[in-house]
């Protein structure tokens, strides 16, 4: 317990880098959502980092006329509010004044004096009097300039813009469509493997091993094109149009597959041997080994290539424009992100909702697959356990 | 019921000759127990056995039957592992019922054995758990009854108690031969490494050393006539005591064996004298460390023991438990 508090120069240094490290990720995410959430004209205007504080607005108003005058004592007295009416901002009036050189002349709560011997009483909540020594002849009131300070806020607006009008949400639907079976395929195919190269006798199982982890270290740009036109010529052959869903599906398969069955291999073979040869002398033949003994304590690692496969899919670009159209139905996210750079540079509301819209979904499957990094479904079988 | 022949068999890995040419008869519902140092083959052979292993040469007949290639689920044997080898996501009832879930059975009468096994093993209110919320002998039991649930002919056991501490080891060995005694048709395998177990289980032993069979006998067989000076020294507990020189040759031999329990004191001068270098009193018995000039011996007084401390003792082994040994360490006759 102590262990844990103790002062070592090396665990120091650890937590900083850790620290340092979260506040690499952190911020900039954080920056990002704050901004998607903000208004438009507040983006323009200021840092995300201000959009917790009030900001001061200069905004104008205009008091009653003749209509609304209430003679008492001789005096007459006009009162209302500068909040009511149309542009009605929930605010705070911070200070006034009834020249717009000068909008912060006079503090909220004090008694102004203008020129004809009127005075205007501003309250911060935006109630005004104003009294005057002679009975008011205009049909509307003068103009007041004042500073109103508002609270942050808040909309949904830019993702509701992004997700209905600029497309985001097709393109969404799109990344979900190439990621989900990109993700599931090869996990389908490389478990079979794993299992196959980890246990089962077969001839030159280590050379097929050896090519495996040989494939781990071929680049993607190398293969693309010639996998590009592999799959052209077997689909003309086959009547089957060049860009279509099941194309990147393929080509996400093949470029995750190695990795897949060396992740997977790797951990099968780390399965105690005692366990598979009990379920032989069971009578279990392979393929039930497989599903019923060895499937079933593989998912840790089968979520963790998960989340390497999503994650790569996801984010992926090159594969996604090679294999697919640039239409509004075969557009994936990055696609789509890239294009609105381009096309909405300018506009941050919306480039910052779609980043957070395109970082969702990884951060989703991250949360909720993380535990199967860390947890030992072993625990019981064996010795020690 | 089923016996077990093993001809001339042979096990290599590679260049590795692990197993040399055994030959044994195992009858229909013995309790035997192959027994020997780590790394004497006695695993493999009860792999090869089981067919987890493939035999090299010789011919393995189970129920005079060969099995030489028959698969292990083919072979109607049951096997408990030295490290039970649960399956950790399955419960306890999914465990015991796992071989006849892959036979086939119908869900009600897999229900019906897993649970009469269960009560026969006292995990009744177990079977809902996972191995990992087991103790130590209750996975024991699992495993056993993994075994039962079958109805195999033959158990082999690899090494099924070294997992387990020494209070529970006791428990767990009785409870093994209780389970040989409800099931006297089934013949049962069991290989270890400690001469205890084998004592007090087998019917007969099989002593193993370095991939040969050295000597076949009940445990009283391989007590009072070892064969040979690694049998003698590996059955029994404080070891045999081996006396060269001398006191040897003066009986023909060139090592004679003499077990701590089998000396006696002598006022006069013996050829085997020596000083009393340490003494282990254990209330039943007391363990005397002699040095003397042949080594140290170990003698055993029943009791407590009057000798002190660097007294000087006269030992005389008793003459008809004298073990002799030629210069080949085998027992001269």
């Amino acid at each position: 317990m102590f262990k844990k508090f103790s002062l070592e120069p090396s665990r120091i240094a650890l937590n900083l880098a850790v620290l340092l490290i979260i506040a690499l990720w952190t911020f900039p995410t954080a920056g990002l959502l704050i901004s998607s959430l903000r208004d438009k004209n507040d983006i323009a205007a200021s840092g995300w980092w201000t959009a917790l504080a009030s900001a001061d607005v200069n905004k104008k108003g205009r008091l009653k006329g003749m209509a609304d005058q209430i003679e008492k004592d001789g005096k007459f007295t006009v009162s209302g509010n500068l909040f009511e009416g149309a542009d009605a901002v929930s605010g705070k009036v911070s200070a006034f004044g009834t020249k717009v050189q000068a909008p912060g002349a006079n503090a909220a709560g004090s008694t102004a004096t203008l020129e004809n011997g009127q005075t205007l009483l501003v309250n911060a909540d935006g109630s005004y009097v104003l009294t005057s020594p002679t009975a008011l002849t205009e049909d509307s009131g003068g103009r007041v300039f004042y500073i109103s300070s508002q609270p942050p806020r808040f909309t949904l607006e830019n993702y509701q813009t992004v997700l209905f009008s600029e497309g985001i949400g097709r393109s969404f639907i799109n990344s979900l469509t190439v990621t989900i079976p990109a993700t599931i395929i090869p996990i389908l195919i490389a478990a079979f493997a794993a299992y196959a190269l980890a246990w089962m006798k077969l001839p030159f199982r280590g050379l097929i091993i050896a090519i495996i982890v040989g494939l781990l270290v071929v680049p993607l740009q190398m293969s693309l094109i010639p996998l590009l036109k592999l799959y052209n010529a077997a689909g003309t052959f086959m009547g089957v149009p060049s860009k279509t869903y099941l194309g990147v599906w393929l080509a996400h398969t093949g470029f995750g597959l190695p990795f897949a069955i060396y992740l997977l291999r790797s951990y099968i073979a780390g399965l105690p041997k005692d366990l598979i040869e009990s379920a032989q002398i069971d009578g279990a033949n392979d393929f039930k080994i497989f599903r019923r003994v060895v499937l079933p304590l593989c998912f840790p690692a089968l979520a963790s290539f998960a989340i390497f496969q999503f994650l790569w899919v996801w984010n992926d670009l090159l594969v996604a424009i090679v294999f697919l159209g640039s239409g509004p139905d075969q557009l994936v996210l990055t696609g789509k992100l890239n294009a609105l750079l381009g096309s909405r540079g300018g506009n941050w509301e919306i480039l910052t909702a779609s980043a957070f819209v395109t970082i969702i979904v990884p951060l989703t499957v991250f949360f909720s697959l993380q535990r199967y990094f860390v947890r030992g479904l072993l625990a019981g079988s064996v010795k020690g356990g | 019921m089923a016996n077990i022949k093993l001809t001339n068999i042979n096990k290599s890995y590679g260049a590795h000759h692990i197993i040399k040419d055994v030959s044994l008869d195992i009858k229909s519902g013995e309790f035997i127990v192959f027994v020997g140092p780590s790394g004497c083959g006695k695993s493999t052979l009860l792999r090869s056995i089981s067919g987890l292993d493939q035999v090299t040469s010789g011919t393995l007949e189970i129920d005079n039957a060969v099995v030489n290639d028959v698969p292990p689920s083919k072979r109607g044997i049951a096997m408990v592992f030295q490290s039970y080898a649960l399956y950790p996501h399955m419960s306890v009832f999914e465990n015991i019922g796992f071989a006849l879930e892959n036979q086939g059975l119908p869900r009600a009468e897999i229900k019906k054995k897993v649970e009469a096994v269960g009560e026969m093993l006292q995990l009744t209110s177990y079977l809902a758990r996972l191995p990992k919320a087991l103790s130590g002998g209750q996975r024991q039991r699992v495993a056993i009854g993994r075994a039962i649930v079958r109805g195999a002919k033959v158990f082999l056991f690899d090494e099924p108690l070294s997992n387990l501490d020494a209070a529970l080891r006791v428990q767990m060995r009785m409870e093994i031969a209780k389970l040989k005694r409800d099931l006297p048709n089934t013949t049962m395998v069991y290989v270890t490494h400690d001469q205890v177990e084998a004592m007090t289980m087998a019917d007969r032993i099989v002593m193993l050393q370095a991939g040969r069979v050295m000597q076949v006998g009940t445990p009283m067989e391989l007590y009072e006539n070892p064969n040979s000076v690694f049998v003698a020294g590996f059955i029994g507990s404080p070891k045999m005591n081996f006396i060269t020189g001398a006191p040897a040759e003066k009986l023909k031999a060139k090592t004679i064996g003499v077990r701590p329990e089998h000396f006696e004191f002598s006022k006069t001068a013996t050829d085997i004298s020596g000083t009393l270098d340490y003494t282990e009193v254990l209330g039943s018995d007391s363990f005397l460390y002699v040095s003397t000039p042949t080594g140290m011996l170990t003698v055993r007084e029943p009791g407590r023991t009057q000798y002190k401390t660097g007294q000087k003792l006269n030992l005389k082994p008793i003459a008809e438990h004298v073990h002799r040994f030629g210069p080949d360490d085998l027992r001269l006759k």
